[in-house]
């Protein structure tokens, strides 16, 4: 690859950068005891992108035409006014492999294929439900990186998920559940699989029955996994430098102040082996931890190697791209709320009435009004410090800069999802994390 | 290379379908009112499907050299694949779509041409003071080969195009977004639109927590039907007894003021819902024949996915009264154009809050206001059968709707 780097330097190029990436993926899908779909891919792609007279210029191709590529991307970045000088750009060299128990490629599709024929065999245990659908797919990846400054990186990446959706029925009432779990792990993710369509077979049944809570304003309790969505959706978005530089957040200008309560502290984290993990991002620059809200205090932003470059601050390792052949901005990898000192049960006792929220069904935000929305997957009235009967259709909004300084107290007990976020027509892997949290006054949506 | 594939599978399998994409993109993106970066895509794909001992086997690949591969993985999927009785065989000459959504000029569409249309909008933008800070136009040109050992040996062209807009107001801090959109050359109505839509969001406030009246505007009408009802309508999660309209054909689902029609890739009109009894549900070939029915058209794939079940374009049918006559009869209302986050709601239910991104408060018969840190919720089948004047005209709702506005007889608004 290195001799098209000199193909385009000496076409006039600042910068060129080089990628290739060959991926084989298989999906099975089971649908109650028949197989639905089982498909495979054996995809490869290869982009160039070259910095030319001050600005980006991008192509790519399923065929390995570097020169080609090199001639359409200057062509590209030519038609372009722009000023862009980069500065700290990477020069690392390294060569990264998941590591994994059971490898992937050494278990045949039909084994694959059986292991989910045997876990709806667990249908059997719960009488109300109608219908299981469960997803295994995995992907093995081959993602290489070359640049002009001497960066030459490669990742042999090993990535699995697995999702089981039980569907309940009792008399007109239907239900479902959603369970999944995604990351750069072997088939030992399969172990757990057990464990995810119970819960997702048993939750599908008990919200025959759940209440639908009540609309209004009131103090809630967030579990892990929707207190991460929360983190992601609420403060991780706003933070993007992207939004910082075009004015579209509500955090634009609010470095070093203070804009939540001092026992909030939020992370981004590229390092962890979760399923946000990166061990170097799209520009070539190595992941780290960033502490994004410091005891209350906002004190990073999300960088890449671009807004970084424009802003004047050493990159983040936050520049992600959904594909090689997608533009890099700055994203998420694993943030999350650092632990606290209360424990679940203080928290609940210090609730007159409110709801305790559990598990998420995804959510939104607008960061230049910094308006949130997400919901949850269920979740439980508690009346008097005491936890009352299942809810369910319950969601949460509000403004981030009104939520913020309402979380008044964070548990011990952090623990991480694994979830995909959409920006820009990219969809990105990522983890969210959070102790159980507590917010004094939040706008809960039901229908009651 | 078609040929080359053709013969090794015809030596292979029984029956086979060839799909060959060879795709051409430019996509621009912009920045803090500037054109930023031009990336120029060229994706050639293969989508294989074969039939082998009643059974089906899929793979996909863009290493068109190693097309061997790519079938071999086909037959051995095959091999696991259950025995399908419902299957048939690939479909016969003249059963593929012969429109072609096709225009000349978007071919011949140079990067340049794609920089001037956004210098021309970011002009517009300014001069009504409010800032292009994100934006996108994205050009695509595909030739689509399909090839069957049932004689079938079609080619096709398809172009697509969009500009995609994101609008601050400076003076407000309120933000919005849109797109124009179409497989011919675009201008700038959307963008006009959604330039004075931003402005009248000038003043925000929070309403009380109450019920009330609801117009829904033609996008947040798409938004509900492509979230509930295309779900529940799809043919494969009814025969998998995973939709609400479960032994609902020929029953009462909406109101009777409601009826919806599907103009599909077939350009056959198929009415869903007659005056809110359900007619049909949405089919592709397969479970067509599984019901046993005539199919409705509604495969939608690419090379890399098998044919699932998608729509084209969803019309509901106009009513009696135009927008100023509904908006008079309503004293006390919120008129919701746009909402936040209504993929997370329960299209198995119809249960549904979300946050209103852009919605006003009617009063007296007159548009106010917009309002912030708002919610509405509810049960859209409540709300689909409490219809209670639909309008005269019908605009497009975005993604395929094409919708008139609805006024609904009630919807819990929360806010204070």
């Amino acid at each position: 690859m290195k001799e098209f780097i000199k193909y385009g330097e000496d076409k006039g190029a600042e910068y060129v950068e080089l990628k290739s990436a060959s991926t084989i993926k298989n999906i099975i899908e089971l649908q109650n005891k028949h197989v639905k779909e089982i498909s495979s891919s054996q995809m490869k792609y290869y982009s160039v992108r070259v910095l030319y007279n001050g600005a980006f210029g991008t192509a790519y191709s399923n065929e390995q035409e570097y020169k080609e590529l090199i001639d359409k991307a200057i062509k590209s970045a030519s038609l372009v006014k722009k000023d862009l000088r980069l500065s700290n750009i990477p020069n690392i060299k390294n060569k990264i492999k998941t590591s994994y128990k059971k490898d992937l490629s050494a278990i045949g599709l039909e084994e694959k294929k059986n292991k989910l024929l045997e876990l709806t065999k667990l249908m059997k245990e719960y009488p109300k439900i109608n219908s299981l659908k469960l997803v295994q797919s995995d992907l093995l990846e081959n993602y290489k990186l070359i640049n002009s400054h001497g960066a030459e990186l490669e990742w042999n990446d090993s990535f699995i998920k697995f999702l089981a959706y039980a569907f309940s029925q009792e008399g007109n009432r239907l239900e479902s559940y959603p369970e999944v779990k995604r990351g750069h792990y072997g088939y030992e993710l399969m172990d757990e699989a057990e464990k995810i369509t119970r819960k997702a077979l048993e939750y599908s049944q008990k919200l025959l029955n759940a209440k639908l809570a009540k609309a209004g304003n009131f103090p809630v309790i967030l579990d892990q996994k929707l207190g991460g969505v929360f983190t992601h959706e609420a403060i991780g978005h706003a933070t993007e430098a992207d939004a910082v530089i075009n004015g579209e957040t509500v955090l634009k200008n609010k470095l070093n102040q203070l804009i939540a309560s001092s026992n909030v502290t939020i992370l981004d984290d590229g390092t962890l082996k979760t399923n946000g993990w990166v061990p170097f991002d799209d520009d070539g620059n190595k992941s780290q931890k960033n502490v994004l809200i410091k005891k209350g205090v906002l004190n990073k932003y999300l960088q890449s190697l671009e807004t970084s470059s424009i802003l004047g601050v050493k990159p983040t390792g936050n520049g992600r791209a959904q594909s090689i052949a997608n533009v890099i901005i700055p994203r998420m990898t694993t943030t999350y709320i650092a632990k606290g000192d209360s424990s679940f049960e203080e928290i609940i006792k210090t609730i007159k009435e409110g709801y305790y929220l559990i598990g998420s069904m995804g959510g939104q935000v607008d960061t230049s009004k910094g308006e949130f929305l997400f919901n949850a997957k269920h979740g439980y009235h508690v009346v008097n410090g005491e936890i009352k009967e299942l809810v369910k259709g319950v969601s949460l909004t509000g403004n981030i800069l009104d939520i913020m300084p309402k979380i008044s107290l964070v548990a011990k007990d952090l623990e991480f999802g694994s979830g995909l976020c959409g920006k820009c027509s990219q969809t990105v892997p990522v983890s969210e994390g959070a102790p159980h949290f507590k917010i004094d006054i939040a706008r809960v949506g039901g229908q009651e | 290379m078609i040929e080359k594939i053709k013969e090794y599978l015809k030596k292979n399998v029984e029956q086979y379908e060839i799909y060959y994409e060879d795709s051409l993109t430019e996509t621009c993106e912009l920045n803090k009112g500037q054109i930023d970066v031009f990336t120029s895509g060229k994706i050639k794909g293969l989508g294989i499907r074969v039939y082998n001992n009643k059974r089906i086997g899929f793979s996909t690949t863009t290493d068109i050299q190693n097309f061997k591969k790519c079938c071999d993985e086909a037959i051995s999927i095959a091999k696991l694949n259950e025995k399908d009785e419902h299957f048939v065989r690939f479909a016969k000459p003249g059963k593929y779509k012969e429109d072609n959504y096709y225009s000349k000029d978007v071919i011949n569409l140079e990067a340049e041409d794609m920089k001037k249309y956004m210098e021309d909008a970011i002009k517009m933008i300014n001069k009504n003071n409010l800032k292009l800070t994100s934006g996108r136009y994205y050009k695509s040109n595909d030739s689509i080969h399909i090839l069957n050992s049932e004689g079938v040996d079609v080619v096709s062209t398809d172009t697509w195009n969009y500009a995609y807009f994101e609008l601050l107001d400076e003076k407000t801090g309120v933000s919005h977004y849109g797109m124009e959109g179409s497989y011919d050359l675009l201008g700038y109505e959307k963008l006009k639109e959604l330039i004075t839509r931003l402005k009248a969001m000038n003043v925000r406030d929070t309403p009380k927590t109450e019920d009330m009246k609801l117009i829904l505007h033609p996008e947040a009408i798409a938004d509900l039907l492509d979230n509930f009802f295309v779900y529940n309508i799809n043919a494969e999660n009814v025969q998998n007894n995973r939709s609400l309209f479960i032994n609902k054909l020929n029953k009462e689902i909406f109101s009777n003021k409601l009826t919806i029609i599907d103009e599909g890739t077939s350009r056959k009109r198929i009415l869903l819902v007659d005056k809110g009894i359900l007619k049909s549900y949405l089919y592709n070939s397969y479970t067509a024949n599984k019901d046993n029915v005539k199919n409705t058209g509604h495969a939608s794939r690419n090379y890399a996915s098998i044919p699932g079940i998608g729509t084209t374009n969803i019309l509901i049918e106009k009513g009696n009264k135009n927008f100023t006559e509904i908006l008079k009869s309503v004293n006390k209302g919120i008129y919701v154009k746009r909402v936040l986050g209504l993929h997370t709601m329960n299209s198995l239910t119809g249960d549904f809050s979300v946050g209103i991104s852009e919605g006003h408060i009617i009063k007296n018969g007159e548009i106010k206001h917009a309002v912030k840190d708002t919610m509405i919720s509810g049960n859209v089948l409540e709300l689909l059968k409490n219809i209670e004047e639909i309008e005269d005209k019908i605009h497009y709702g975005g993604d395929g709707y094409y919708v008139p506005n609805i006024l609904f007889n009630k919807i819990k608004v929360i806010g204070k």
